[in-house]
């Protein structure tokens, strides 16, 4: 009996350690697996981030060489154009020169004056010297008033100057606006837009409203065009984040909200 | 202590029915084959438990001193059966191989051992139990291996298997033995198995809950 007693203990205590080993099993291979969703997890992000990184250099390069070829239009071939015109003008006042020389010296300039023309729209275009000189409030106003002149787009703007923020940055918030429009001009089929900017303590705020044809948010997250990606890569150099809405002919709604860096 | 084996004898039965009428149910409705495999499994153990029952009160009539152990060759060689062709169908086509060729090895070994002595059908037949229930542990513990990089069918079904086969593994290879032991003491662990036996079963019951209720409607 009592051998039979010591059997029975050794027993149950043998089932209980079974038990319990395995129940630590199947603990451990849980945990190891929540380890390693979370290392997958982290790659992820890392990937993430590293593509954002990509495009915000991608965007800064592309920026950087903009301002460098409209400096060089501006320096290499406006000024000596000018000096052509110049030139020019100073043969067409010669006396001796004749008919035909004369009419060929015109056309010289003709040309030269509407070549000078596209050259300083060409640089206008690529860098918008009126943001260098006159700040952010007064470029976009410019880039209202040539919008409203070319198109039948009527827009509704307010305006703050966003003194704070750097020139690298004013240009960001330049080129958002600018995609913005060009996208409901070209995909929204949009005729009217309201414009709102204001800034406060921490950061500034851009609401923008079209009233063209709309679009699926959640389509457009998935499968995002050069365009957006560009206007999401410039609101992550900002430090902001962007909400969309928008509804199939409803128009759109885009919010820009920015955080001013620690270091502006 | 009679009162509490009596209920949780009767806990595992409803347990039971419930597992085998909702797996069946499932096994028809979704047409997934690891879980029509498991619905059989549940069933067939099922009737092994009916039948020993049955055979317990048939005897007690006849005032025939018998065992109904027999049965438990039914119930190991089943289980075997069902639970490596449910995980077979949960695992990648180099391990299906392997599942395979521990079948022909089981059956094999079982049917020279039992040419050679007919009589281990009335007894627990402690290779036959070994022979059955290992594999089955590995396979938990491979499918366990699998889920780790993925999130892993089952879970709840494996762990079961994984902790309760175990452990009656254990307690059935000493059964010879434990019944040879004086019963007043012997009911312990017999007590044990039930209590396991039921959480096992209720697990199971999670796992449709989980898994198979949603998908269902």
């Amino acid at each position: 009996m009592e051998n039979e007693k010591l059997i029975i203990q050794a027993l149950v205590y043998g089932i209980i350690f079974l038990v319990l080993i395995t129940t630590g099993l199947i603990l451990f291979f849980h945990y190891s697996r929540q380890k390693i969703v979370q290392k997958e997890l982290e790659k992820a992000a890392m990937k993430i981030e590293n593509q954002q990184k990509i495009l915000q250099t991608s965007i800064a390069i592309q920026e950087a060489e903009r301002k460098r070829i409209a400096q060089d239009l501006h320096d290499a071939i406006s000024s000596k154009l000018n000096i052509v015109s110049l030139s020019t003008n100073v043969l067409l006042t010669d006396k001796s020169i004749n008919e035909k020389q004369k009419a060929s010296l015109n056309q010289i300039l003709e040309i030269t004056t509407t070549t000078l023309e596209s050259s300083r729209k060409i640089a206008h275009d690529l860098m918008p010297p009126i943001l260098d000189e006159f700040g952010l409030k007064v470029a976009l106003e410019e880039l209202f008033d040539d919008f409203s002149a070319n198109t039948t787009l009527e827009i509704e703007h307010n305006i703050e100057n966003l003194s704070k923020l750097s020139r690298t940055n004013q240009l960001h918030v330049f080129r958002i606006i600018q995609e913005l429009m060009n996208n409901s001009l070209r995909h929204g089929k949009a005729n009217e837009l309201a414009i709102y900017m204001e800034q406060n303590q921490t950061g500034f705020k851009i609401r923008y409203q079209d009233n063209g044809i709309g679009f699926n948010v959640k389509e457009v997250y998935k499968k995002k065009g050069i365009g957006l990606q560009n206007i999401n890569s410039r609101v992550k150099i900002l430090n902001g984040n962007l909400k969309m809405e928008s509804t199939k002919n409803n128009g759109s709604l885009f919010i820009i909200q920015c955080k001013y860096h620690e270091q502006n | 202590m009679n009162l509490i084996d009596d209920v949780l004898h009767k806990l595992s039965l409803i347990l039971l029915i419930t597992n085998s009428v909702l797996f069946t149910y499932s096994s028809f409705k979704l047409k997934i084959k690891a879980i029509k495999y498991f619905a059989i499994y549940l069933v067939i153990v099922f009737f092994v438990l009916t039948s020993s029952i049955l055979i317990i009160s048939f005897y007690k009539e006849l005032h025939i001193k018998q065992n109904n152990l027999f049965l438990s060759h039914f119930y190991f060689i089943f289980q075997f059966v069902f639970l490596s062709l449910f995980y077979r169908e949960l695992f990648t086509t180099k391990q299906k191989n392997w599942v395979n060729l521990t079948f022909i090895l089981v059956a094999f070994v079982l049917g020279v051992q039992y040419i050679n002595n007919i009589s281990l059908f009335y007894k627990f037949n402690l290779l036959e139990i070994l022979i059955t229930s290992f594999p089955l542990v590995i396979y938990s513990i491979i499918h366990l291996y699998n889920s780790l990089g993925k999130t892993g069918k089952y879970m709840y079904i494996n762990a079961a298997i994984l902790i309760y086969l175990s452990v009656s593994t254990l307690i059935f290879i000493l059964g010879n033995l434990i019944n040879t032991v004086d019963k007043s003491l012997s009911i312990n662990v017999w007590l044990l198995n039930k209590v396991l036996y039921v959480g096992y079963l209720t697990v199971i019951l999670i796992e449709w809950k989980k898994s198979l209720w949603k998908t269902k409607n």
